[in-house]
């Protein structure tokens, strides 16, 4: 009986939207967004090459790595959880969800510090053009993280559940894709910002 | 194809006219922008900018005079529209509730954002209407006031979008009054309303209120939740019908 | 007794993690180590396309997605590569 539900299902994924569409509908529109300020970053890179690389190499690479590192190993435990939660729901599975918390918040710290750093280092989002992307377009990127671990609080309760409807997996895994959503933005803003 | 279930007793002909009705508002809400702030008023893109001298906003100001204030006519046309639409939402959403919340909620919201939407268009005709009598700095004190009317109003119009999300994610399943994707739409909204508020910190660039990120983003997203919400109501409207 | 598939006992999230980490290190190394600044470019740029592919492959699950939905996201990917590459001067 087990196997065969499990074969069902395995079927029934082959074919199915991850998580609701409408998750999709958010993240096309997120998308769009974020590649107007990819490419305002290009622009201004090459439009004023010297000033951003400039700027670009006062950036300290060991907190964008960090950052980058905790975004995706906390995508990882996500990604595992959800994958917990639909095939054997137990109580246990809420670990994966703390984890990936665990992540969100030291990305959070990290990213304050950074911030500090800077700041006390006399750079503001008025000094050029590049620290006022760097500044604004990783805020909006903070923004978006502090979003993502209300969702994964969110999910975290949910996942602990030792029965869940084929709704509730839906819900988690739209969690998840916003979640991410907010890895994938990181890496190109990483690129743009801390490596060209 | 209906993914909101309606109680029969409840869906009755003139109602699903009045839902069209305020479907279509939105539509010609939409259509009235387009001829008054995109084509004649100057609004989208911005004529004036924000960096802008007082010398150069008067001299734009005057030589688009006649075109700004046919603008401005339209403008406020479409912006009193946003009182139908929202009128719109909040009904479809009371219909799945039995004790009335969030359209409350609702009406609030969108009767202020209506509200300060007309005042953009106030500013707007004030700013052509006396150029040459008004010290020159009182044009661009016009200008900032109807972007900061428009952009600096986050919380107000994306507080509008989250009451709309929220009935929706909150309701039973089968009884949302509109589909579930609609809800994240109207977050999608949200989250582009938000670099509206950055038009306090620049006067130039992206994110002042001439620009890409401030002003185009958050403009063109309204404009595409109203053309999405509308479109719901008028199919929602007439799937019951048949 | 469950859908997670594994290769060499470790799931595939596991292995897409081990890919993205490899690729950051790259990425890195592509920033620092390359002389030609077009190249460091390039490097930085298509390293990151396959990142987010893969964050979109593998842990947003669009492998089990209907094929537009995958396409249309590898779309978005190639066309703002392109375009971000164009910009910066290269291709």
């Amino acid at each position: 009986m087990v196997e065969l539900s499990n074969a069902d299902s395995k079927v029934e994924m082959k074919t199915q939207i991850p998580g609701e569409a409408g998750i999709w509908a958010f993240v096309a529109g997120d998308l769009l967004v974020f590649s107007v300020f990819f490419i305002l970053i290009a622009l201004g890179h090459a439009e004023q090459t010297d000033i951003f690389e400039a700027s670009r190499g006062t950036l300290d690479l060991r907190f964008g790595i960090a950052n980058t590192l905790l975004l995706l190993t906390g995508s990882l435990f996500v990604a595992i959880g959800v994958e917990r939660c639909r095939s054997m729901p137990s109580g246990k599975n809420k670990q994966w969800f703390f984890l990936g918390i665990g992540c969100g918040v030291g990305f959070v710290v990290n990213k304050i510090f950074e911030w500090n750093a800077k700041i006390e280092a006399g750079y503001s989002p008025v000094t050029n053009d590049f620290y006022m992307y760097f500044f604004i377009f990783t805020g909006i990127h903070l923004i978006h993280v502090l979003v993502g671990l209300g969702v994964l609080l969110f999910l975290l309760r949910m996942s602990q559940r030792s029965s869940l409807s084929a709704r509730e997996i839906q819900t988690l895994e739209s969690g998840a894709i916003f979640w991410h959503l907010v890895d994938l933005l990181w890496i190109m803003l990483f690129a743009l910002l801390y490596l060209l | 194809m209906n993914e909101t279930a309606i109680p029969s007793s409840s869906s009755d002909a003139l109602f699903r006219k009045t839902l069209a009705f305020c479907g279509y508002t939105g539509y010609a809400a939409i259509v009235l922008f387009i001829i008054g702030g995109v084509w004649l008023g100057g609004m989208l893109p911005a004529l004036p900018h924000a960096n802008d001298l007082p010398s150069e906003i008067v001299a734009k100001v005057s030589e688009n005079l006649f075109e700004i204030r046919i603008g401005s006519i339209f403008m406020i046309a479409s912006f009193a529209l946003f009182g139908t639409f929202g009128a719109g939402m909040a009904m479809q959403t009371r219909r799945c509730e039995t004790q009335p919340g969030f359209s409350y909620v609702q009406l609030v919201f969108s009767s202020m954002g209506t509200t300060i939407a007309l005042l953009v268009a106030f500013a707007w005709a004030l700013m052509v209407f006396r150029p040459e009598t008004y010290h020159p700095s009182i044009l661009l004190m016009w200008a900032d006031f109807a972007y900061f009317l428009a952009l600096f109003s986050v919380p107000l119009f994306g507080g509008w979008c989250v009451m709309v999300a929220l009935p929706i994610f909150l309701a039973e399943e089968g009884k949302e009054p509109f589909p579930r994707w609609a809800a994240y739409v109207n977050l999608w909204a949200v989250l582009l309303f938000a670099p509206g508020q950055m038009v306090m910190f620049f006067k130039d660039g992206p994110f002042s209120w001439h620009g890409v990120v401030a002003m185009w983003i958050p403009f063109v997203a309204f404009f595409v939740w109203i053309a999405v919400m509308s479109f719901l109501m008028i199919r929602i409207a007439q799937t019951e019908d048949s | 007794m469950n859908t997670i598939i594994r290769i060499q006992g470790l799931s595939v999230m596991t292995w897409a993690w081990f890919v993205l980490v490899g690729m950051t290190v790259l990425a890195w190394w592509f920033g620092t180590a390359s002389d030609s600044p077009d190249r460091v470019i390039m490097g930085v740029i298509i390293t990151a396309a396959i990142k987010i592919w893969v964050i979109g492959y593998q842990f947003m699950e669009l492998r089990h997605a209907p094929s537009f939905l995958h396409y249309a996201f590898v779309l978005w990917l190639i066309v703002i590569s392109t375009v971000l590459l164009l910009l910066l001067g290269i291709l």
